[in-house]
């Protein structure tokens, strides 16, 4: 086998399995368990990842994303090394840095200063090495004259500061980062992924782990989506975060209940003239429901894209009569770009009112948008949601 | 196998591929598991690679263990004194009990305790080494033996430190019954008890990750054990020579010190120390044979269960 470059990573058919049963059975369910083995009984596994092929080369960034419990945190521990694939073979060359779980790996009774160079040793660094980039660890962390504290006195975001550091900052050959992000405030997210970038642009090879899909399109070349341990699509970030946004919304309309007073009877989403919905143009929106009896509020209608994250909301209060009644809604101007759409809806009544026939947020229909291409924010900034925005440039 | 269903754009990379779940295999194929065989040699060599994790570690947990206490380092020198209190206290009850001779017995059960504790430490503190570690071991890989081994060196810390008590004992006893030359032997009984106890604490650690009932035995099992190794000397001092005790049958004698090196370990240093005898051979030997027997039982057994350290701890 060729040596390969470091910060590669490479699985190559590489599954895992627990045991379906992870507590281990007393001593007579085991004398039991021995009987029934001789009899040709085997305890059963659950397989977690099934068939994984990942082939990254160094400096690439690589987004996991998936529903909780498809398997993307073993698919890292896997990356890591630090734990086996039942089959196959998952092989990273270099220096691992990993940011898996808040305070993993920080030990609360030693001081900011000791569990950096604890972390830098058996990441595999030398002291000197680690000393030369102390100062850039503790200054990007923010702990300022804490560094000598315990680690247990610290606050939860300096904490995380810490570790997200430590890890972003010891030069590792690839930084595998699940889900910490999510727990910092927002400007601190911004810093970690500004890092994040210029650490990919130094040659480091990056797993992205999130559930926060602009990040996943913000930071990640490509990416994988992983579903109840299958790969369900493999490729650019963008087309699999939005195949991803596609099945959530699919999943959502199929979960979502009617039974509270009012019934849909006929959802349109149609663009000018009935015919197709285009950028910048008018949308019309009709909706035909029954209620038994009449209700006073507001018709709250959003558009998402695959959450139930609306990118903007409308609302329309009024008294509505018992029986069917039609309501049509006329947009001037859609503020999206190319892609595909949910219309969500909800309808309530005003707090304190004893009306209690409602309608929860839950999709009604969903649609293609036609138009530009939503344009890609430069890399290491994440776009909250696609929104097209007509503009004029001049350069004189 | 390819499971690709349609590939949409082609971009350099290679487009978006999205896979139908249904044509991938309930299991992987029998030859496509993985079976853990560990290589003995390549583990030695990434050992001696990552030397230094096994010294942070210790460092750590010495550092961490007397962050907060009051007395700091002090309590190295407190707890074998605290041991020895309570033995002085159990012999005093028992009328005519000086399995030491003439020497003072505080002295000499003290001896016993110095050599004891370098064991009793690495076992007491690797058993939990590896599952107290789930953190650690979930974010990077090194040698999982390092956990063990730390303790292994945070023991044999504890251990210089409590020397500090045995001189001030000879001094208490003014000299009269000072160090003996033969003190000299003790590197080659230490070489006795050093394999034994690494492979009892990679024994331990690695077991009690799937059986946690040893988290219930071994805080059990260690002090009995300690009483019988420290109390019953397996030679006492008649008429200048060492005459066999406790166990008298010379094959029953060899069978002990296999399965308790410690007890040849610790009976060898205390007549060496305080009495001057040179090592009793039969004796020594069959403790090294067990020894190096535990210490490649414990390695086997340690690298069998690594495959499960990182899911189970």
């Amino acid at each position: 086998m060729p040596t390969l470059a470091k910060g590669t990573v490479r699985a190559d058919h590489a599954w895992k399995r627990f045991r379906a049963d992870r507590t281990l059975p007393m001593f007579q369910d085991q004398i039991l368990l021995l009987g029934r083995w001789m009899r040709g009984y085997r305890r059963p596994y659950r397989w977690v990842l099934r068939d994984i092929n990942i082939h990254v080369d160094p400096g690439k960034t690589y987004g996991i994303i998936g529903v909780n419990g498809s398997g993307k945190s073993t698919l890292l521990k896997m990356i890591c090394q630090t734990t086996f694939p039942s089959a196959g073979s998952v092989t990273a060359v270099g220096r691992v840095g990993a940011l898996l779980e808040v305070r993993s790996g920080i030990h609360p009774d030693l001081s900011g200063r000791q569990n950096v160079y604890l972390y830098g040793n058996i990441m595999g660094m030398s002291r000197a090495e680690v000393t030369a980039r102390f100062d850039d660890i503790i200054d990007f962390a923010e702990i300022g004259d804490a560094v000598d504290r315990q680690v247990k006195f610290y606050s939860t975001g300096m904490a995380i500061r810490l570790g997200f550091a430590i890890a972003a900052f010891l030069e590792p050959d690839i930084l595998l980062v699940d889900e910490v992000l999510a727990v910092g405030d927002a400007r601190f997210q911004q810093k970690c992924l500004e890092r994040i970038s210029q650490v990919v642009s130094n040659g480091t090879t990056l797993f992205y782990v999130s559930h926060d899909l602009p990040t996943v399109e913000a930071v990640c070349d490509r990416a994988m989506w992983l579903a109840d341990s299958y790969v369900r699509a493999d490729g650019p970030a963008r087309d699999v975060v939005s195949l991803y946004r596609q099945s959530v919304g699919e999943q959502a309309e199929l979960t979502t209940t009617q039974d509270t007073g009012v019934r849909l009877l006929k959802v349109e989403v149609t663009g000018p003239d009935g015919g197709q919905i285009l950028s910048g143009e008018e949308v019309n929106v009709r909706i035909v429901a029954e209620s038994e009896e009449p209700m006073f509020g507001a018709f709250h209608l959003g558009i998402s894209q695959g959450t139930a994250m609306p990118v903007f909301v409308i609302r329309y209060a009024s008294s509505f009569p018992a029986g069917q009644f039609e309501l049509r809604c006329r947009m001037q101007s859609l503020p999206l770009p190319k892609g595909r759409y949910s219309l969500w809806g909800a309808m309530r009544a005003p707090r304190g009112s004893d009306v209690t026939a409602s309608l929860p947020w839950q999709p009604l229909a969903s649609f293609d948008a036609f138009g530009p291409v939503a344009i890609k924010a430069p890399n290491g900034v994440m776009v909250l949601t696609p929104v097209h925005v007509p503009t004029e440039w001049e350069l004189t | 196998m390819s499971t690709t269903l349609e590939t949409v754009s082609d971009e350099e990379d290679g487009g978006l591929k999205v896979f139908d779940v249904s044509l991938v295999p309930d299991e992987p194929g029998d030859e496509a598991m993985y079976r853990h065989r560990p290589d003995m040699w390549h583990s030695a060599r990434e050992l001696m690679r990552r030397w230094d994790v096994m010294f942070t570690l210790a460092e750590r947990d010495i550092r961490a263990q007397y962050k907060q206490a009051v007395l700091g380092v002090a309590w190295a020198l407190l707890v074998p004194l605290v041991s020895l209190f309570m033995l002085v206290i159990l012999a005093g009850h028992v009328q005519g009990f000086s399995p030491g001779g003439h020497i003072p017995f505080a002295l000499w059960t003290y001896t016993g305790l110095l050599s004891w504790g370098l064991f009793g430490g690495a076992i007491g503190g690797g058993t939990n080494s590896l599952v107290s570690n789930k953190a650690l071991m979930a974010k990077s890989h090194f040698p999982r033996e390092c956990f063990p081994l730390s303790q292994v060196l945070e023991s044999a810390f504890s251990s210089l430190i409590a020397t500090i008590p045995l001189l001030i004992l000879f001094a208490v006893y003014k000299f009269h019954y000072p160090p003996q030359l033969a003190s000299l032997w003790s590197p080659l009984y230490l070489a006795v008890e050093i394999p034994f106890m690494l492979g009892l604490t990679f024994l331990v650690s690695s077991v009690i990750v799937t059986m946690r009932d040893l988290q219930q035995i071994v805080p059990i099992m260690m002090p009995l054990l300690m009483l019988i190794t420290v109390l019953k000397p397996l030679a006492v001092e008649k008429h200048h020579h060492l005459v066999a005790a406790f166990i008298t049958d010379p094959a029953l004698r060899v069978l002990y010190c296999i399965a308790n090196p410690m007890a040849a370990v610790l009976s060898n240093f205390r007549d060496s120390v305080l009495l001057g005898f040179g090592p009793q051979w039969e004796v020594l030997i069959a403790g090294a044979i067990g020894s190096v027997g535990y210490l490649v039982l414990g390695y086997v057994v340690f690298k069998r269960l690594e495959v499960n350290f990182a899911d189970l701890s």
